[in-house]
Order: structure tokens, then sequence, then C-alpha cells
């Protein structure tokens, strides 16, 4: 079977070529796709009776939107309030710790949980225990619980790990159990990769008497069995309203406080349904064009073969055997194909692993399952047979001299010329829509990603050191000191400066700011930082500058980016000398504005911020900034600061040490990869309809090559015959071409009412996009008539 | 009397429809008897390829009747009909028909694939084949790289090869120069020698005249029946 295969490869490189990519590429985007409805739409929760576990979400409601979070007292008042029967937990998403009793002192993600949470879920341990009642809010148990990913990879999955110790920051921990390996949650990514520690277990958070929502703070309910969400969600929405009058009066002062119960399976889905749903739309179109590109390069291969197919009739072969032979060949290339689609799929989902990793939940868990390669091959089979039942059909057995004289007049059942013409229009309408949705998504996440930052990033470099191990507030300030002075004093650096944040900053510390007359004006960024430091990060300021001093005033001086600036007041100029309210009664002057910094690839992170002097105020954590030459080896830097600060003081940790650049192209990488995955749709788009135009064009001459045969008799030159092929294909061409401009007018009409979808139209590209592709579409067009016309059609004629 | 292993009665063929509708075959009868090497001659359009198409069962005939070994073809299904085409025909064609994907050993051994003969048989009988037309040197050869004259050949082999007693040879010459041309009506005539029934159609007389037997075509009908350079018993009917 594979001489003959490898012979007709030869002999026809590019229908094998075509076929087995075109497949290949089809196949890995429905797979990869198809594991993400499978995923976000069917894959059940993995715990009993998922249709009984709901999220409750409660929101303060500002101005400019909401801001969602829950609060540790609400959960006691819910507990005492509400129907019994319904058991309430709450987790948190957290910081990450240090296993510091381990050489390298590796950092992995830490996740508060009450101690009924797995319960709640109705999980069962991998090993060992859940939390329980010993790690109930206030036992303060030094307990943790292992994701199965994390005891896989920081415990080499040991058998023998429960009842070890662990040295978690500065605390040890009894390690109770693992957790199983599917576990998902809304709101939190990869939490088989995490440890999960007792709510009242961490050092530094206070879950008692707060009177604010925390962004991290969630509640799940397990309903009694048939309870209705109807019935207890108005339940819900009157106790939380009572919760936040009893725990958070002042805020509600000033903000309305609102409430939803979502079911988990939902809250996990949340938006990720339309984002799948689109993704399935555009796949969906580009597994049209690809049927359509290989029923026309089946079709043409299907009349190639007719003669060798009616000479197997005509020595007695049956319709079976003939089938059965056209079946184990195209078995063998669609296998191939499959194989090579599995890979690619297998790669994709990596993709968009990393991709869609903050806007689809339990990504973590997207994999390709048994029964995915089952359907594959299931397929494989299915596409074979189809592709051979065409070679058969192209063949009438009681007619076989018509195929084996060989005169291209037509041979077997073909397509007419209007079900062709139709073929192509849809290919290349299809393709046109996805060309110009792609070019449209490659334009905006590129506009994002290389958009400028505001700051000057070059030989700017950032260091982050973990100041927790160092207990006392003194000790830290005189670290600090010395760190500064250790950095100062590094060859290769120039200039040292401070603030309690990297740049870009992570968004936290979100405070209200409020006028004189305690109107809010916006919710901002606080950050502290060193004098100079915006002049060491190129950030222009409008206004005076700190002064010396200003750390130590109550009522401190501040300045606030132009965001902060435009929410108190549409003239900037009036903004400078007039006063604001941070979260206390004291009225800060505002003394200087300074640039917007932007965050290419994460428009959330450019909020509105406001800046104070102080140095260092003993946080535990700390980011250094400064200029280091252009001569400057990043890796010799890292290696020489290690050993430096590890002199200093043993206890200090290295957080983050990264170039300026680095850290702001972090966020571009997301971006930029949507952007390349975005020209690879479109590439595969242009090569199908290259591949797919070129061979029905093909197909449909080739039928017709005895009656080109006798237009060339009849003493028509190759000229006039190029000028009927093209105007007999520029009409479905343009009706192709018209339908999807129609089509991308809908498109673009339903994208203006659809807040959540950021594409605007451009119809200057749509137009370019569209002269750009009848162009392409009539140069595939003309090789294949070329070839045709070159290959001598008279032959046609001829009884060879 | 030789046994009678070919009879047609009355077939009729036509192409197209309504007013265009022509009649190529207009009751055509006529027996072949077993050993027989008969002509079927006529100008060109007469029908002699078509008559050949339907007694190969490469086409069916409008009306009428064919008979192969007593049985009647149209009482056949498919499977039989191509079951009866791999067991007890052989063609060959004007212009060869064969597979260039494939060797020109795998083209004469194709016939007995579809018999079910194991691949060692089948390579063995093809040899076999490819040496009594003096081919057996270029078996491993692809159809592309033979002369004309050699195609044929392999062409005349492939139809041995299913040992089916009965060649259907439509202008076997058509395509060659007169030596090969020569060559191959030797090779069929010492074919028929060993038994080989054969059926030529050509529009050579020189070639016609080899046979036991010509039938003359015109129009669609049988217009002459004569005798050879070596009577035969069958007769055109």
């Amino acid at each position: 079977m594979l001489n003959p295969f490898l012979h007709g490869f030869v002999r026809a490189k590019q229908y094998y070529l075509t076929v087995t990519f075109t497949l290949a590429l089809t196949l890995s985007m429905m797979i990869s796709v198809f594991a993400l409805v499978d995923l976000v739409f069917f894959q059940p929760l993995p715990y009993p009776a998922p249709q009984q576990l709901h999220q409750l979400r409660t929101q303060v409601v500002v101005p400019n939107g909401g801001f969602d979070g829950g609060n540790p007292q609400f959960i006691d008042y819910f507990q005492s309030t509400f129907d019994p029967s319904m058991q309430l937990a709450a987790y948190h998403s957290w910081s990450e710790y240090k296993l510091t009793d381990r050489l390298q002192r590796p950092s992995v993600p830490v996740r508060l949980a009450t101690g009924n949470l797995f319960s709640v879920l109705a999980v069962q341990p991998h090993l060992g225990r859940l939390f329980d009642e010993r790690e109930q809010t206030g036992n303060q148990q030094p307990s943790v619980l292992l994701g199965y990913r994390a005891w896989q990879t920081h415990f080499d999955g040991a058998a023998d790990v429960v009842g070890q110790k662990v040295q978690l920051n500065k605390r040890r921990f009894n390690v109770v159990g693992v957790l199983p390996d599917n576990l998902v949650l809304p709101d939190l990514d990869n939490i088989n990769d995490v440890l999960w520690l007792p709510m009242d277990m961490d050092e530094s958070l206070q879950i008692k008497g707060s009177q604010a929502l925390m962004g991290g703070y969630k509640l799940i309910m397990r309903a009694s069995n048939g309870a209705l969400p109807a019935e207890f969600e108005q339940e819900f929405e009157r106790l939380t309203q009572e919760a936040g009058q009893l725990y958070m009066p002042g805020t509600l002062k000033s903000f309305d406080i609102a409430s939803k119960l979502t079911s988990v399976e939902q809250a996990l889905r949340g938006d990720s349904g339309a984002l799948v749903l689109m993704l399935l739309a555009g796949v969906s179109a580009l597994l049209v064009i690809a049927l359509i590109n290989l029923s026309g390069m089946q079709m043409a291969r299907a009349i190639g073969r007719s003669k060798a197919v009616a000479v197997s009739f005509a020595f007695g072969a049956s319709s079976r055997q003939i089938m059965l032979d056209a079946f184990k060949h195209n078995l063998l290339v669609v296998g191939l194909a499959v194989l090579l689609g599995l890979g690619l799929a297998m790669l994709s989902v990596g993709q968009i692993r990393i991709l869609a990793a903050d806007s689809i939940a339990r990504l973590d868990t997207l994999s390709l399952s048994l029964s995915t390669v089952l359907f594959c091959v299931l397929l494989a089979g299915l596409i074979a047979w189809l592709f051979s039942y065409i070679e058969l059909k192209a063949v009438k057995e009681d007619q076989l001299m018509a195929s084996l004289q060989a005169s291209g007049k037509g041979v077997g059942k073909q397509i007419s010329a209007g079900v062709s013409h139709l073929l192509m229009a849809l290919q290349i309408g299809l393709s046109f829509v996805v060309l110009a949705v792609t070019c449209h998504v490659v334009l905006l996440t590129l506009g994002e990603a290389l958009k400028e930052t505001g700051v000057t990033t070059e030989n700017r470099w950032s260091l982050t050191l973990d100041y927790r191990n160092i207990e006392r507030g003194e000790a830290r300030l005189n670290l600090h000191r010395s760190v500064v002075r250790t950095l100062e004093q590094l060859p290769a650096v120039s200039t040292v400066s401070h603030a309690n944040v990297t740049r870009p900053a992570e968004t936290v510390n979100i405070n209200m700011v409020e006028d004189e007359q305690g109107r809010t004006l916006a919710n901002a960024q606080g950050i502290t930082l060193a004098p100079g430091y915006f002049e060491l990060m190129g950030m222009p300021v409008n206004g005076a500058g700190f002064q010396n001093g200003d750390e130590l005033l109550e009522a401190y001086p501040v300045m606030v980016n132009q965001r902060l600036a435009q929410s108190m007041n549409a003239d900037p100029s009036q903004v400078i000398g007039s006063k604001i309210k941070l979260g206390d009664e004291l009225l800060h002057p505002v003394i200087g504005i300074v640039n917007n910094v932007s965050v290419p690839g994460s428009p959330g992170k450019e909020v509105p911020e406001h800046y104070r002097a102080t140095g260092y105020g003993g946080d535990y954590r700390h980011t250094y900034v400064f200029v280091g030459s252009e001569s400057l080896d990043a890796a010799q830097l890292a290696v020489r600061l290690a050993s430096r600060l590890q002199a200093l003081d043993p206890r200090l940790d290295i957080a983050d040490f990264r170039s300026a650049q680095a850290l702001f192209d972090q966020y571009r990488q997301r971006h930029l990869s949507a952007a390349g995955v975005a020209i690879a749709l479109a590439l595969v788009a242009l090569l199908m309809v290259v591949a797919g135009v070129s061979g029905i064009v093909s197909y449909m001459l080739r039928s017709r090559r005895y009656s080109l045969g006798v237009k060339l008799a009849m003493g028509a030159g190759t000229s006039v015959l190029f000028k009927e092929s093209f105007k007999e294909l520029l009409a479905p061409v343009l009706m192709a071409l018209w339908m999807a401009f129609c089509l991308l007018f809908m498109l673009s009409g339903y994208a203006l009412s659809q807040p959540a979808i950021e594409l605007v139209a451009n119809w200057s590209l749509i137009g370019t996009l569209l002269l750009a592709f009848l162009a392409l579409v009539l140069l595939v067009a003309y090789f294949p008539i070329r070839q045709v016309l070159a290959g001598d059609p008279l032959q046609a004629l001829r009884n060879d | 009397m030789r046994k009678e292993v070919l009879k047609v009665d009355r077939i009729t063929r036509s192409f197209g429809q309504g007013d265009q509708k022509a009649t190529v075959l207009n009751g055509v009868s006529f027996t072949v008897g077993e050993g027989e090497f008969v002509a079927i001659s006529g100008p060109s359009g007469c029908g002699k390829s078509t008559l050949l198409s339907i007694m190969g069962l490469l086409d069916s005939p409008d009306g009428g009747e064919y008979w192969i070994d007593g049985l009647a073809i149209s009482e056949l299904n498919a499977q039989a009909r191509a079951a009866m085409r791999g067991s007890r025909i052989g063609f060959v064609f004007q212009s060869f028909n064969l597979i260039d994907e494939i060797s020109v050993l795998d083209n004469v051994a194709l016939p007995l694939k579809y018999m079910g003969q194991s691949a060692a048989g089948r390579q063995r009988r093809a040899l076999e084949c490819l040496k009594s037309v003096g081919m057996d040197d270029k078996a491993a050869l692809l159809p592309s790289q033979l002369s004309g004259g050699q195609q044929q050949r392999v062409s005349i082999a492939r139809a041995l090869a299913g040992e089916s007693g009965i060649l259907l040879v439509d202008e076997p010459t058509g395509n060659l120069d007169s030596k090969n041309g020569d060559a191959v009506m030797a090779l069929l005539q010492q074919l028929n020698q060993q038994g080989t029934t054969i059926v030529l159609v050509t529009h050579d007389p020189r070639y016609a005249d080899m046979a036991d037997r010509t039938i003359g075509l015109m129009d669609g009908v049988v217009v002459d029946a004569r005798q050879g350079h070596d009577a035969g018993v069958a007769q055109a009917c």
C-alpha cells in the first residue's frame, strides 16, 4: 500500500500537502475549540449535586461601576440568621508564601478557606483529611492542605506527606491532607497548584472587625435539597442589606450595597460562554471553508483518478473492492492529517491556557480526552470513507468506456457549474469574513500591546524585597537604608529610588478619594514613594515636586496622576492647589499632576493614582528602582545582588528582580500572543482560500477540458479563453465578496450592541482588504487556468 | 462445431435524447465460438467500439441480450458482472489504459488482485504473462517509461493474466506504427493458436484478414459476415 502512496505523493504533491495540512489545521482548531466548549458548557463540576452550589456575591456600587468582594463578618451574620439547612463557606485568594525550610525557598501560592469549605463542596481528600471543625475560624490551627499539583511539584507526590511539618514563611504548619486533582472554584485560577491554610492563619490578614469588602473574599453556599434559588435569593438580598448596615455603616453612607446569587456553574462560566461561542463561530466558518476546499480538491482528484478506477472495474474489480482500496489509501492520508492535527491541538491547548487564563475558568483542567482522540479516529474513518465514495462515484460502472477514453468530456457524477460557483463563493465569502475579523483583532491587540508606557524603561531595573522575616519595624528601616546604600555602591548603578509598589503597580490599596465637602471623586490607588522617583522613571510632573520634610506633615501634600485629576475637575489647572480627603478627615493639598502610566496589555491596571512622599514605611514588601549602565549584565547583577543582600541580612528575600522593560513586557505578552493567534487564523483562512479556489477552478476547468479543446480547435486563442474563464469566475467572486461585506456590516452592528465586544469596524481597512482579496482570488485562479490551457486541451479531443 | 462462448442477440445502443438521439447499434446479432478469432470491422462511427464495450461489460445495451458461456448478462447484478469481467474477459484497449502510478508488473497483476489471488501468486502469474509477450525485463518500470508498442504488449499481458480464455481487443494497433502493429497482431495470432478466443475490432482490412471470420458493421447493423483465411463454424446471425 505504501509504494502506490509514495508514487502518488510524488506525482500529486500539491494535492497531498494541501489535503493533509488543511485537514490537520482544521481538526486542530476544531478539537481545541470543542474541548473549550466541552469545558465551559458541558463538563460537570467535580462535586456531588453541583446544582445545589451557589456563589453569593456582594458588591459596593460606586459611580463608575462596582466593587465585588466579601466581608468575613457577613458570613457569621448569614449563618446565624439564614435557614440552617443552607451551608455557607468562604475562601480567600491570597498571596504567595515561601517554603522557608527548603534550600531554594521556593514561592508557593496560598489560598485561605473556612473549616467547612471542602465539606460544603463535598469533595473527598486524595490523602489524609480535609479541614474540619478543628480549622474553624478562631481556632488558629496551623494546618495546611496541599493542592494536588502542589503536592506533586513541591513534595514529589510523597505518600507519607500527611503528618509532616512544613515551614511557611515564619511558621510551621502540619500537613493534614492532599486535595483531589480536579478542584475548581469561581474567581480562582490554578487552585490545584496552591496550598490551603485556615482563614485565620495568615500572618497579615485581619478578618475580624473589617469594615470593608475584601476583593478576594468569596462566599459559597450549598442549598438544601430541593430548595430553589428564587426562594432564597430575596432573603439573601435582605440579609446583605442588614449585614451592610451592621458591619459597613460608613460605606453605606456614600454607596449602595448589592447582592447577587449565581450558581457555581454559572459563576465559573462567567463571561467566557460568549467568548467561547465566538471562537466556535470563527472555527465553524473555517471548518466550512475547509470542507469546501477539501471537497473541491477531492472532486478534482476523483476526475484525475477516474481512468484508474475504470480500469480496475474493467478487469473485474467490484465496487466494494475499489472502495476498500481507495479507503485504505485515503485512511493513510487522513490518518496522517489527524495525527498532525492532534499534535497541533495539544500545542494550541497549551496556548489557550496561557492566552485565556484570565477569561475562562478551570482552564488548568483543559486537556484532550480519550473521547476526543476516539472521536478523531472516527472522524478520520468517516472522511476517508467520504473521499473514497467521491472517487468511486466519479465513474459510472455501467458506462466505463466514457471514463476509459479519458476525453475530459466529463465523466461520472459531476457537480454542475452552479454548484461549483456556489462552493467557491461560500469559501471566498467566509474566508473574507474570517480575514476581516482577524485583521481587526490583530490591529486591536497589537495596538494595545505596543502602546507607549509613559515611563522610561531603558536601563531601569526594579528590585522588590520581602522584609516579612524581619519582625521589628526599626530593624526593617535600618535594613532598608543599608539596601539603598548597597545599591548606590554597586558599579554601573547611578541613581536609586524606591516606592511601595512595582511599576506597573499591582492594583491594591484602592481607596476612596473625596473632595473637601466629602463628595466621592474616585477610587484611587495610593502609592508612597521616595523623592526622585518620578525623575528616575521619566514621569513628567506638572506643578511643584515634593519637598524635604513633606513626609513628616500630618496633612501631607499629594500628587495625582492625570486620570485622578480628570475625575476631580475637568480643568486640570484647577486641580493643583485643591484639597482632597484620603480615607481620613484630613485635607491633603494637591501639589502636582503626574503624567499617566499606561500598561500595554492590561488596561485594568490603568487606574487613578495619588502619590505621597514618605520613604520606606516598614511594609513587608518594598520596591527599589535604579538606573544601570548600558553595559550592565543582568545575570551577573542578579548574582551580585543576591550575595550582597544575603550578607546584609540572610532573612531578606528577593521577591522579584527584573528590568523595568521586562515588568511591562509581561503584560504585553498575552496581547502579542492573541495577535499571533489572529495572524495564524488569518493565514489559515488565506491559505485555505488559495488552495480552495485553486482546487475548484482546477476542477471546473479539467471537467471542461474537452469543451476548451473544442473552442481551441474552432479557432479560439488562449487569450480569449483566459478572458472567458475569468469572466465566468468574476460573477461568483463578486457575489461572495458582496455577501461577505453584508455579513460584516451585520456583525459590526451586533458588535456595537454588545458592550463586552471592543471591536469597532474599520471600514477603510475592510475596503482595502476587499480589493486585495479580489486581486488575490483572481491571481490564484490565474495559475490553474494557465496550467490547463498550457496542457493542450486539444489532446482531450483525441481518444488517447 | 465449436462451443459457443459469446452470443450477441439484437443488441441496440443509443446516445443522447429526443431529437439529438443517435442510434449507434441497431439490432446487432452474432455468436463467437471457443478458440475462434473474429474481427469486427467497419468505418469510423459504425459502432465497433461500442459493441466491443458491451461485449466486455464496460457498457450496457439499451435492448437485446448478450450471453457469455450461456449466461444472460442482463440477469447478472453488478457484483456478478464484475466477477465475469475478471474471470472470463480480457480487454485490450486502443489507448492501453495502463495505470500510471503503479509498475508494469502491478498493472498486469491487477485483475488477479480482484480475483482474490495471493500477492506471491499474482506476481508469479504476472511475470509469466509478461514473459509470454516478451516484456518480463520491463516488469519494474512504470508505464510512462515504455514505448507505445511496449505498453500495448503489457496491456495484452494484463488481459491474459486472468486466464479468461477470451480476449476483446479494441483497435490494438491504432496508436502504433506499422512495425509495432504487426508485432502485436503476430502476438494475437500466436495466442489464438494456443486456444484463446479473440474478438478484434479494427478498421484495417489487412489485420481483419488475419481473423477466422470478419463481421462488417455499417450504421449500427451487421452488413457483412465473411470467412477469413481459415474458416470457422460461427456465422453472423
